[in-house]
Order: C-alpha cells, then structure tokens, then sequence
C-alpha cells in the first residue's frame, strides 16, 4: 500500500459499507427477513461472500451476519502522524467493500428486477448483464480452464474517448482476455464509449458490461470465485484456498481509467486479495513492493498504448498471439462476433447457397505447402450484400497424417474462420455458413484470407501431424456442387467408422487433463464409447491430441485386464487412476452410475442422476436452469458433484454420450433414461431415435419425460406407467 | 571527569546527568569512570569454582614467542584457559536461563491459578493465542469449555519445567532441518530446570573439561531458555493479557508529568504492573489522586516491564536501563516499584535523596534499605491498589526541584510474530511472503535483530543507534526488543515516518507499503522468542532456505551487560544465526574459545559469535553474512520476471 | 473528511487531478485490534490453520504457489 492509497481505500470501504447497511435496512423494512433475495440462476449465492465466509444468503436476514462481519473488518482511517501499519487492515477493508458491494447489487435486483438483463446479450438501449449465471459459468469458464480465455481485465471508468476504449478493447481482445466493464468516469462509461465506436458488446465477444456503478465489481469477483469452487472443487469458506487458485491460474487485473477514488481504491483493495493488481492511466501513487499479488500492486500513468502488454507484465502472463496475415484482429475473443444483416458484405452457405468444408488428406508430392488457391470471383468481385457459394477444400500431407485426424482437423475450420474479426462462421460440413461483415472488407478483408489463416492456424496448433496443408477455395456453383457430393461419400464413411468404433476393439484409453490445472482432483479417461464428460474431447480427439503433443494433457492410457465387462473396469485404468488421483481413488467404473461411478469435474455438459421411484435416471444439461425431478437444479448438482468426486448414484457425461451404447450400460443403459430437458431431447433426437430402434423399443423417446411432464419424481412417474416407459419393468436399480 | 556528552546520545538522559551532578546525586555513569572493570574477570581468565583458587591466568598482552608454553597456563588442578572461560561462559547461560525461565515459572504458576478462578483480577484474555498454544502442547480443543483447555495448557506448560527426558514441546516449532542439527548434536533440550542443573554440575570443579563439550550444554541450555523458558513466558503472558497487536505510544522521560502522581513500575514481569496499570485508571485511585492535589496518575514503565505494558496497552515508557537512577532524579517519581533483573541496588541511595518510595515487590529479589511489598498474586488487585495508594500518599512529600526534561518521542509498537503475519496480507491472505518476496527480490537486504542491555561501559544508546541506522540505510530490516528497542524509540526510529528518513530506497518502499516503521519492537527480552519465531516463519514461507541458518539474517548485542544476554546469543548461534556482541567479550582469554565461538559453531551449529565493539564494523560484519548468505541462496543478483503462459500454468501444482 | 484533491502531471504531459494526501487528523487513538476480527472459536481455528499455517497445517495442505516443494 501506499498511505494515500491506504487511507483512499479505507475511507471508501467505509462509504459502501455504510451504503450497504443503509440498504439492508430499507429492504428489511420494505420486505422483512424471509424475504429471498439472489443472483439469477446461481446455486453459489453471493458467491464472495460463500467463497470467502462460507455464509448462503439466500435471505434478507441472512445479511446481518455479513454486514457485522463488514463491520469487523473495517479499519479506522489511516491518521495523518504516527500511523498504524495499513498494509492488512486495507485488505481486510477491501474484501468487506467486496462483500458489501455484493449486498448492495442483490438488493438492486429486488428493487429493479429489470435493471441488469439475463443472458449473454445486451439489448437496446439496456446494457447493464449484472451477475453472470452459472450457465453462462461455466461455458466461459471452460475457456479459462483450457487456456482460451488467461483472465480478465476488470476496466473501471472511461477512455479519454470512444476511439481510444475500442483499441483498449480490441488489444484486450486479441490477448484473448475478457473484459469486464463497471463505473464511469466525467459522465461517461467504457461499455457505451465500445459501442458509440461500434463495437459489439456482450459475453460472445468477451467485453462484458457488468453494471454502471463500482459496486458491480463484485461480479467480476464473484465469477473468478466460483471458477475456483466449480473447477477447483474448492469448498466455500475456503478463503485461501480459493484467493491463491486465483493468483495462480485467473490472470486478471484492475484498470481503472481516469479519476481514481476512493471508492475504486476500495474495490481494488479487494481485488489485491486475490492477486489481482492494479494498473491505472493516471498518475496515482504506485506500490512496487510484491508479495500478496505476483509482481506489481499498484502501476500508474500508463499511456493508453502501453496499458494491455504494462497490464499483463504487471500480472505475469504471457499471451502467445497468433500471426495470422489478415487485415483485421484475429483471435478467440473475436469467436462469438455476430455480422448482423445491417453489415452484411457477403453471405455464403446457411441454406441460402450452396457451402462445403472438407478436409483430405494427400499425397506429399501432390500439396504445395500454404498455397491458397480460390477459383471464382472474391469480395473484390462483388457488391455490398452479395451472396457467394462456397466449398472450403483443405488438404494435408505428412508421415503422421492418418484419415481419423481428418474430422478432427475440420471441426477446427469452424473456430478458425470465427475468430477473425468482422467474420461469423456457423455450422460445419454441408451445413457450413460464413457472413463477412462490410467493416471487415473495408479493411481489406477478402476470401482469399480464409486459406491463410487455414494454413496459419493449422500449423500452429496440428504442425505435430501434418507437413503440408494447402487450401482450394471455390465460389463456382458448380464445382462447389462437385465437392459437396464427394464430401458427402467421406461423411458418410467417417460416421460409420466412428460408429463401429468400441470399447473393446481398442487396447489404449486415453486420460484428459486439461482441465487438471483447474479441477486438480478429477481424473477423466476417455474411451471410444464414453467421449469426455465435458462434450469437447472423444477418444479420436484424444488420441490426436497426443500426436501433436506427446507430454500434453492427453496420455494413452493401457486399459489393461478388464476385472468387470459389466460394470467397465481395467486393471492399468485403475492403476493409472491411482497414480493420478495420488492416491485418493484406486477403482471406478466407465459404465456405471450406482456402482463407483467414474469422477466428475465442474465443466462437465450434463449430470446424470437416479430416479429411485421410477427405477430409472434422469440427466439434465447445462442449460437447462429450471427444477429436476432428482430435487437439485444443474448448477446445484455440479456444485455437488464437480471437483473430482466419485458420487454413487451420480455421473457426469456428455450429450453425445447419451447416445453411445455403453452409456450406464452397466445399469440398463438407455432403457432407463426416464426424464431429460425438453431442449437436450430435441438437440440429440436423432441419435436417440436410431439408438431406440437398435435397442428395440422404437417408441423410447416419447416414453421419456421432461420438464412438461413434470419435475417431480410422482408427477413423471404416472407419465411413465402410462407409456409402459421399459425402466419400470427392469431389475430394481437399487439393491 | 569526561564529558556529558560522551556518557549518552540521549537528549533527556543528558538533562537529567546535569541535574544528578549539581545535586550531588552518584550514578552508574559515574561509577563506571572510577571505577575499571577487572580485566582478568572480562576476559573469562579468572576460576574460583574451588578455594584452591581463584586461579588467574590472564592471556599474554604480546603475543608469545613459543606458542606451546603460552598454551601451557593453567589454574591448580590442570584447568586451561579453555576450560576456564568455557566453564564461566556457561555459567553466564546457566543464570541468563534461569533468570528468563524462572520468569516464565512464576507466569506459568499464575497462568494454571487462573485457568482454575482462583486468582480474581486475571484471566484468559486471548482466547485465540491459547487454541494456538493448546495445538502446540497437544492439548484438545473439539467443543471443550475454555477453562479446562486453559488449565491443561497450564499445567503442560509448568511441566517443561522439571521435564526430565524427551523434549521441550515447543522444539516443533522450529524448521524440520533445524531440529535435526540439534539431534544430531543431542541438544535438544530436555527440562528446562535439568538444563540449568546439568550446567552447574558440569562446571564444578573437576567434571566437564572439555570446552567443546561444556559448549554444547551450554548450548543445550540456552535452548531451554529461547525454545522454553522465554518463549513459555511470551506465550502464557500473551494468552493472560493479550497478543500484541500494532499501538501508539511514548517513550522517554518527559512522559512523566509533574501535576500526577508518577509510577514507574521497573524490572521484567507484567504480572503486578499489569495489575497496577489496570488499577491507576480505576476512578476511585483517580480521585484519591485528585485529593492530594495531583491531576491524575501516571504509570510508565521501565526495562522490560516498560515493553510489557506497552507492547500489550501502550502504556509510555520513562527509558531504558541506563535511565533508573535519573528517572528518580526528576524528583517526580512518586514510587517506583521493581520486580526482578536489570535493578540497579544503587536505586535505594538516590532514592533517598529525593521522595521516592522504592518499593521492592519479588521475594526473590529485595533490597536492604528498600519498602517490600510483597505480591501476592492470589490478592494481585489488592497488592496493587496498596502500592498504587503509597505513591499517591507520597505525592505530597515531594521535596526538592522537580525537573521532567521535555523529551518525549512517539512510537508504534505492538510486534508479535502473529501481528506481522496479519499485517502482511490481512485476514485472507496473512502470511511472511511479502517478506520474502521482497528479500529474495532485494528490495530488503536483509534482516537484522538488534537487541539486548545498556552498558556504562560505553555511550549510553550510541552503539545501538549507529548499528540500527547503518543496517536502515543498507536495506535491513530491524527486529528489536529489549533496551535496543527503547533507544530506537527515542531516536524516533520506531515510527513509520523513519521509513524515508533513514531506510536506503528498498526498505523504504516496503515500509511504505505495509505501513510500518523500519524498525520493528517485538517486546521484552523472554520475547526474543518472538524473533526466533518470525524467522522461522519466514523458512516455512519458502524461498530463502530450508533452515535459519540460510536466511540472510544477523543478530546483535550492541550495548549487552546481562548474562541474560549471553544466553539469548547462544540460543541464536544454536539456532543458526549469526550473533555478534559489542563492548566486551568474556572468552577472549582462550584461543580454543575464541576458535569455537567465532569459526567451529559455523559448521556445528550454523550460526557463530562474533565480537566488535565498533558499531559501524559490528554492521558491516551482519551486512557481510547478509549478503554471503543472499548468495548461497542464488538471490545475490537480480531475477528475470517470469511470465505464465497456459502450459505453464497447467504445470503447477494442484490447489 | 472531504477527499484532498491535488494536480498532477500525466503522461499527456498535462496535469489531471487525482486523490492527495487525506488522513484523519491527529494520532491513532486506538490500537490496531486485528485479532478482534476473528470473533469465534471456528473462525480462530480457521485462521490459525490459514493464516499461521506454518505451524497448524501440514505442508502438504498448503495450495498452489504457497505450497513448499520440500518441508520445512
């Protein structure tokens, strides 16, 4: 600290901390102590102040105790001669902003249930997203646990002007860093100043509008502690646990632009908690010294240029950025940019042309390394609004280059073209679909483009299985009809063969520690018929990614002896289970939710859980934020279950895996899926409608309720007697 | 007769020397010029453990032509010069042990008698400190009342006492590597009286006559001082009255005020005087007070009492060791009551010149001539109203010229182990990794523990003061307790505006960060444990070594005179730092001795004695083993920043 | 207290107005009373096991970058 930084944040900790208490006592007056009070669609509470204290407040009157808690931990104000050492009591002062902040925004939405929207998206003329729900979690905390997204920068205030923000914001952007916007400065808001620059705002291009005031803080906050307690496993009231999670693994700092005061002390007081500096545009006092953060606490008079790379030196991350040669920016963060119609330069494929991805493989001799051919007109050639078909034929060639990398290989176009700035990619195979945005072309952009950054972005990320890699592009209709109907055939034959493809019919597993750095105590296998929990990774993907990577997350796995083919259990997958675990498991089963079900991690797409009274399960994915009949909601369940536990009568899979065979084979399988979202049904009716044939029971998918049925166990159970739903006729789940 | 000047750096002092000598008032300074100290006795040469002695035998003042015959000198029954300075060197140990442990007996006594309600006015005022303690001990906690934990914590506690095998619990706390060398070395102590014991019997005439060997009991008992007897006095006393936390206070003898009635409470034990600080602010004292024509009632401290009181509730301190006989010299002084160790008998005869009552309260210690009375910790409220009613009685005796010099500094102080931990990450992050941090990044060089006496021998406060400001300005961070610590304070160098006035730019930044002044004041002197503590705080943290002989640290005795001070030293060097003694050292009779203590404890016991009476030398000496010890560790030189990128952050360790 | 405002000089090379030197007048008047913040058996313990964890936690519990690659 420094004594005016010290003095500034003590005094400002007390403001909001009074505002907090000024606050609770209205709201006790208007609606009394039962009544409920919460972030949307959360099951962490005020996440701060459950992380830190391990307090719920789900109640009016459950705020007393954090607010005497507040109290207790304000320090008096730092006096002019003789002063008492500050460094600890600010901490403390900064974290009772936190937890006060968070006090202050809960009773904001039961005054203004309308004041932040629900979602991702802001909408017009309303921008304030306020708390991120758990939905919204940990689809973006995935990014941070498999390294898309470092961290965050938390901007309070405004740019001298909107011109500036938009660089901030983009540079912020091509580190591939979220950004999350509070406060004002002069009048003026970082989030409005993006979009009088017209930038687009929203979770999908990470600039994040949190809330106009400083107190919104504590959303940015409460999503790095529930990073911690979703895919750390880190238990509430585990403060130092869960602050050290975030000084290690989120890379996130505070930029405060403009008039730094007191109250923005306060908050970045709280911030320095958990390892997250301090890096202001003017002129404040700095702290040098280190310790409670990596490096720097506080650096000041930064020249907006200078700010993001002085910002992440300051936090220690290093960003590798891509050097993709096109003329706009390119990176993750440019992933979830939508071109809207008003922008529209050109569109290809989306049912209103023709469109094709295909990736092949070839002959050594017969690829041109980074040769990027297009056969028809361009951009260049067309008008404002146009539309082009298109095919997108990628073709590899290398020593370690083998068909089963092909589909891997052209998921990632997909990614690719998206994260280009000005550039939406939907879709992929014959359903592909490209809009380029007018803003885009104006800076040059063209089709052309496309095959370089394919050659680019293959190399740094597959360079380990390919040598070669060159790019047709195809705008001719009828050349694009060509490859799609040689496309098709490949389809078709990928499908089959990754069908066929059996547990049995392998003698290597693979393990997937991606997200180890975040959930340290999770251990996934990957076999063929049971994809990673998290939906990303299946064996295939597995088994690439150890190509590319022979030391990285992904290591074969010798399944070894199998001690129960029922159940699914290998002698080298306990081993290695044992090993990784570091002891803490030594057995668990792939094919089984009773019996020692494989482990479970905060990211995973969906959670099974048993239904005793129906003799059944039911699973629910991560979207779905309404009731389940097991009684816990999604987020409820993976707070339950995430973080590495073997939960009997629990499991967390993926939506595809639903589908495969030896989905809970071991349990009945299928046939006892009695209860599933309306949504996810819809999302894999196909699969399940094929799966149900082959099983016998054709009529399975109608037998299966969901939230229309009912949410509770009696109610679904009527539903399924009336359907003779095949669950209710087998063995008893439970012995 | 020298110069005023040149008896003290201390501005008060200096006043009160003027006043003593026109009133014909006889002090330590003068003393000290008539008479010289014996230089046989000073060098450790002179045995009287048996009456065929004493036995001189002075080193040679040139050095000798045929070392073999030099080696030769020898008392009646054989013994060298090694065995000799040896056996008095451990007899130094055994007395400064025994003085801190019977200290931490007589609180450990009180402490049972409390957890039992026994003894009205005391009671367990730290509940936190002794759940801390309780672990320590392997006393339960789970949902157990607090009385039955606090008698077992007692009662453990007294035990270490007369422990006769295995080892002092508290030797856990210390670095795993630090335990092992002290195994190793079999010195891990056993009882804390046994120590004491075993000394006394090793050095009576004809037993132990092997200096390396009387060397490690004597390191084995300076042990039990450092790792029991203090560090069991610093605990229970913080579990009594309160943990020190961060306070403002003043220092020097300006804090007495001639309208009020003055007590000064002087020695080593809070027992009583926190009982007499609680009791002057009673109303009913006040307003006795009042009715004899006094404002109010003053209660300052002085010695390791003063640290005390202050430490745990900012009482002011009237001055250090050197500043008894003036502070009775004022004239103001309307009682000043003494405990144990450090006083000086010469009080009585200035006290008679004057009003002042001196009032003796320690069965253990009393003086001819003195008033007794005596503390009975069963009626401690009542001993302490008595005593506090004496001096207000004797307010109105006040006779002569009443001179308080106008000399009175503020400080911060409040410095245990546990306040520096919050204070450098609050209550979420508390920890010593700021510490480090800064350490292994060369912000702090270092860090120095300056402690220990005044010595009339030499210039009142100036030996402390230069070694203190010479280790500031080089980055070094100072811990302090005892006399050091009150000369720092009335330097002002125990304020947070010292930073920037004598730290080099490093230290300075990190004050300002933390809020702090340079120098740290951790306590009395049985708080040394408090030291020995921190540094092995800053071992568990990581970063700078395994054990705390690698941390780039020094500890110094600039201005000792105890034998309390011989102990402290030796407990450091057993602990692996290096310790260097000012003004006199009493082995430098014996070449084995000299060897043994400057250059063999290097590899024993990691740490070594070094004696230098130059304080600016007696800086660079620590400053040197600083910086060799900075370069063992690799972080002699400055470090590239490392930036994580996702493998790497993959790599680390599980939460 | 009002907030202390004082001009200093940017890297635009002009002066913009910050936060200056605002304390409480006077001297503390009390002490820094940390340890009161831990008002309960629980949250002692608690402390203790995170705070001073050099001594009441096993090393092997420490997290992340705290934790020491050897015991000490």
């Amino acid at each position: 600290m420094s004594k005016i930084i010290a003095s500034a944040a003590i005094r400002g900790a007390h403001k909001i901390v009074e505002r907090a208490e000024k606050e609770y006592e209205e709201a006790l007056e208007k609606w009394g102590p039962d009544q409920k009070v919460g972030f949307p669609n959360t099951a962490y509470y005020l996440p701060i102040i459950y992380g830190m204290l391990g307090i719920a407040v789900a109640k009016i009157g459950d705020m007393k105790q954090v607010l005497d808690h507040c109290r207790s931990l304000l320090p008096p104000p730092v006096r002019e001669k003789v002063h008492l050492p500050y460094l600890g009591p600010t901490l403390d002062a900064g974290m009772a902003t936190l937890f006060a902040d968070e006090i202050i925004e809960v009773i904001r939405y039961l005054k203004e249930p309308n004041f932040y929207l629900i979602g991702e998206d802001i909408s017009n003329g309303q921008i304030w997203l306020g708390a991120a729900d758990d939905i919204i979690l940990r689809k973006r905390g995935v990014e941070f646990v498999d390294g898309t997204a470092p961290g965050f920068a938390a901007v309070l205030g405004s740019a001298p002007d909107p011109e500036t923000a938009k660089n901030i914001a983009e540079e912020l952007q091509r580190k591939n860093l979220y950004v999350f916007m509070h406060a004002e400065h002069n009048g003026k808001r970082f989030a409005e100043q993006l979009i009088e620059a017209g930038v687009q705002i929203g979770w999908p291009t990470r600039l994040v509008p949190f809330g106009p005031d400083p107190t919104s803080v504590c959303f940015a906050g409460g999503f790095a502690v529930r990073a911690a307690m979703s895919f750390g496993g880190l238990q509430p009231g585990e403060f130092r646990k869960i602050l050290i999670y975030n000084k290690d693994r989120i890379f996130a700092f505070a930029l405060p632009l403009g008039l730094v005061t007191d109250e923005w002390y306060a908050q970045a007081a709280g911030a320095i908690n958990f390892g997250f500096p301090t890096i202001a545009d003017s002129p404040i006092p700095e702290i040098l010294p280190t310790g409670v953060c990596t490096y720097e606490h506080v650096v000041s008079n930064i020249p907006h240029d200078q700010l993001v790379s002085k910002a992440i030196e300051v936090r220690g991350l290093k960003v590798t950025v891509s050097e993709v040669p096109v003329p706009v920016s390119y990176g993750p963060a440019f992933e979830g940019e939508r071109v809207r119609k008003d922008d529209l330069y050109l569109e290809c494929g989306g049912g209103k042309t023709v469109a094709v991805e295909w990736a092949t493989t070839k002959n050594m001799d017969e690829v041109e390394d980074g040769k990027v051919e297009l056969f028809g007109p361009d951009i260049s050639d067309i008008e404002s609004g146009s539309r082009l078909p298109l095919a997108i034929l990628v073709e590899f060639a290398g020593r370690k280059m083998q068909d089963d990398f092909e589909p891997i290989l052209e998921r990632q176009i997909h990614h690719f073209i998206n994260y280009a700035q000005g550039m939406m990619h939907i879709g992929q195979r014959d359903i592909a679909w490209i809009r380029v945005a007018k803003q885009a072309v104006e800076k040059g952009l063209t089709l052309k483009h496309i095959g370089s950054i394919l050659h680019a972005k293959f190399h740094e990320d597959f360079g380990a299985i390919f040598d070669k890699v060159q790019v047709k592009l195809h705008t001719e209709e009828k050349k694009v009809k060509e490859i799609l109907a040689q496309a098709t055939q490949v389809y078709a034959t990928r499908d089959a063969r990754i069908e066929g493809m059996t547990d049995e019919a392998v003698d290597i597993y693979y393990s997937c520690t991606l997200c180890q750095s975040f959930a340290p105590n999770h251990v996934c296998i990957v076999s063929p018929e049971r994809t990673g929990l998290c939906g990303a990774y299946n064996w295939m993907d597995c088994k690439a990614s150890y190509e590319i990577n022979p030391t990285g997350p992904n290591q074969p796995v010798e399944k070894g002896e199998c001690l129960d083919p029922k159940f699914g259990q290998w002698k080298g997958c306990n081993e290695f289970l044992y090993k990784a675990s570091r002891g803490a498991l030594d057995h668990y089963n792939f094919y089984s939710i009773v019996h020692d079900p494989m482990t479970t991690c905060g990211c995973c797409e969906c959670i099974a859980a048993i239904l005793p009274l129906c003799n059944g399960v039911m699973t629910v994915d991560r979207d779905y934020t309404g009731m389940t009949p097991c009684g816990m909601k999604f987020t409820t369940l993976a707070g339950t279950m995430g973080g590495g536990n073997s939960s009997p009568g629990f499991v967390g899979h993926g939506k595809y895996n639903i589908t495969q065979k030896k989905w809970i084979s071991g349990d009945g399988g299928i046939k006892r899926l009695v209860w599933m979202p309306k949504r996810l049904k819809e999302e894999i009716a196909p699969r399940l409608k094929k799966i149900a044939e082959e099983i016998g029971i054709p009529n399975l998918p109608n037998m299966i309720a969901d939230e229309t049925v009912g949410i509770s166990e009696e109610e679904i159970l009527a539903f399924l007697e009336e359907k003779g739903h095949p669950a209710l006729s087998l063995d008893p789940l439970l012995e | 007769m020298s110069e005023i000047g040149d008896k003290t750096v201390d501005a008060a002092t200096r006043t009160m020397l003027e006043k003593a000598a026109g009133e014909g008032i006889e002090t330590v300074f003068d003393r000290a010029e008539k008479m010289k100290p014996c230089p046989i006795g000073s060098e450790g040469s002179c045995c009287r453990n048996c009456a065929m002695g004493p036995c001189r035998i002075p080193a040679p003042k040139k050095k000798p032509k045929d070392p073999e015959k030099a080696k030769k000198r020898m008392g009646l029954c054989g013994a060298t010069a090694e065995t000799i300075a040896a056996r008095n060197f451990a007899r130094m140990i055994a007395s400064g042990c025994a003085a801190h442990s019977d200290h931490g007996r007589g609180v450990a006594e009180v402490f049972v008698a409390a957890a039992k309600g026994e003894i009205p006015g005391y009671s367990i005022q730290d509940e936190q400190k002794l759940y801390q303690v309780a672990m320590d001990f392997g006393v339960e906690i789970g949902e157990r009342d607090i009385k039955d934990i606090a008698i077992d914590v007692g009662e453990k506690a007294l035990a270490e006492f007369g422990r006769q095998e295995g080892e002092l619990a508290f030797i856990k706390r210390a670095p795993l590597k630090r335990q092992e060398i002290w195994r190793k070395l079999n010195i891990v102590p056993r009882g804390i009286d046994r120590e004491v014991v075993e000394i006394m019997h090793r050095t009576h005439m004809g037993v132990d006559q092997d200096y390396r060997n009387l060397m490690l009991q004597g390191s084995r008992a300076a042990l039990a001082d450092g790792w029991g007897g203090s560090m069991v006095a610093t605990e229970l006393q913080d579990i009594l009255f309160g943990t020190p936390v961060p306070l403002v206070s003043k220092i020097n003898l300006g804090v007495l005020k001639e309208e009020d009635v003055n007590l000064i409470v002087h020695g080593h034990e809070p027992l009583l005087s926190e009982m007499i600080a609680a009791v002057s602010q009673d109303p009913e004292m006040i307003q006795m007070a009042q009715s004899v024509g006094a404002k109010g009632i003053t209660v300052a401290g002085m010695c390791c009492t003063a640290n005390e009181i202050l430490m745990r509730h900012g009482f002011p301190i009237a001055g250090n060791f050197l500043q008894q006989e003036l502070a009775i010299t004022t004239g103001a002084v309307d009682a000043m009551i003494v405990d144990v160790q450090c006083i000086m008998e010469n009080l009585v005869n200035v006290a008679k010149c004057y009003h002042t009552k001196l009032i003796t309260t320690s069965p253990k210690a009393k003086i001819d001539g003195a008033t007794h009375v005596e503390f009975d910790e069963h009626d401690a409220i009542n001993t302490a109203k008595r005593i506090v009613r004496t001096a207000i009685e004797n307010f109105p005796n006040r006779t002569s010229k009443v001179l308080i010099p106008d000399e009175r500094t503020d400080i911060v102080a409040g410095f245990s182990h546990e306040t520096i931990n919050y204070l450098l990450g609050g209550i979420f992050r508390a920890s010593y990794r700021p510490l480090n941090d800064n350490i292994i990044n060369g912000r702090i060089r270092g860090i120095g523990g300056v402690v220990g006496c005044n010595n009339a021998r030499t210039t009142h406060d100036s030996s402390h003061l230069t070694v203190v400001k010479e280790l500031l300005k080089n980055d070094v961070i100072v811990l302090t307790t005892g006399c050091n610590a009150m000369a720092c304070g009335k330097a002002g160098l125990l304020t947070p505006e010292a930073a920037s006035k004598y730290c080099g730019e490093g230290l300075a930044s990190v004050c300002e960060t933390v809020g702090i002044p340079p120098v740290l004041h951790m306590g009395s002197c049985v708080d040394n444990s408090r030291i020995l503590m921190a540094a092995t705080a800053v071992v568990k943290d990581g970063g700078l070594g395994d054990d705390l002989s690698d941390v780039p640290a020094a500890g110094c005795a600039p201005e000792w005179m105890s034998e309390k001070a011989i102990s402290i030293g030796q407990y450091f060097v057993a602990s692996g730092v290096f310790t260097v003694f000012g003004v006199t050292f009493p082995i430098m009779g014996s070449e084995g001795m000299k060897d043994l203590l400057f250059n063999e404890f290097e590899e024993t016991l990691g740490g070594k004695w070094a004696f230098e009476k130059d304080p600016e030398k007696m800086a660079k000496l620590m400053i040197e083993h600083i910086d060799k010890k900075r370069k063992a560790l690799g972080i002699d030189k400055a470090r590239e920043r490392v930036l994580y990128d996702m493998e790497m952050r993959q790599k680390l360790d599980a939460a | 207290m009002t907030d202390k405002m004082i001009k200093k000089q940017s890297f635009t090379g002009k002066k913009v107005e910050i936060l200056g030197e605002t304390y409480e007048p006077g001297m503390p008047a009390e002490k820094g009373q940390w340890r009161k913040k831990l008002r309960n058996r629980k949250a002692m313990l608690k402390y203790l096991q995170s705070g001073e964890r050099y001594w009441y936690l096993d090393a092997d519990q420490w997290c992340g970058s705290e934790r020491r690659k050897s015991k000490a």
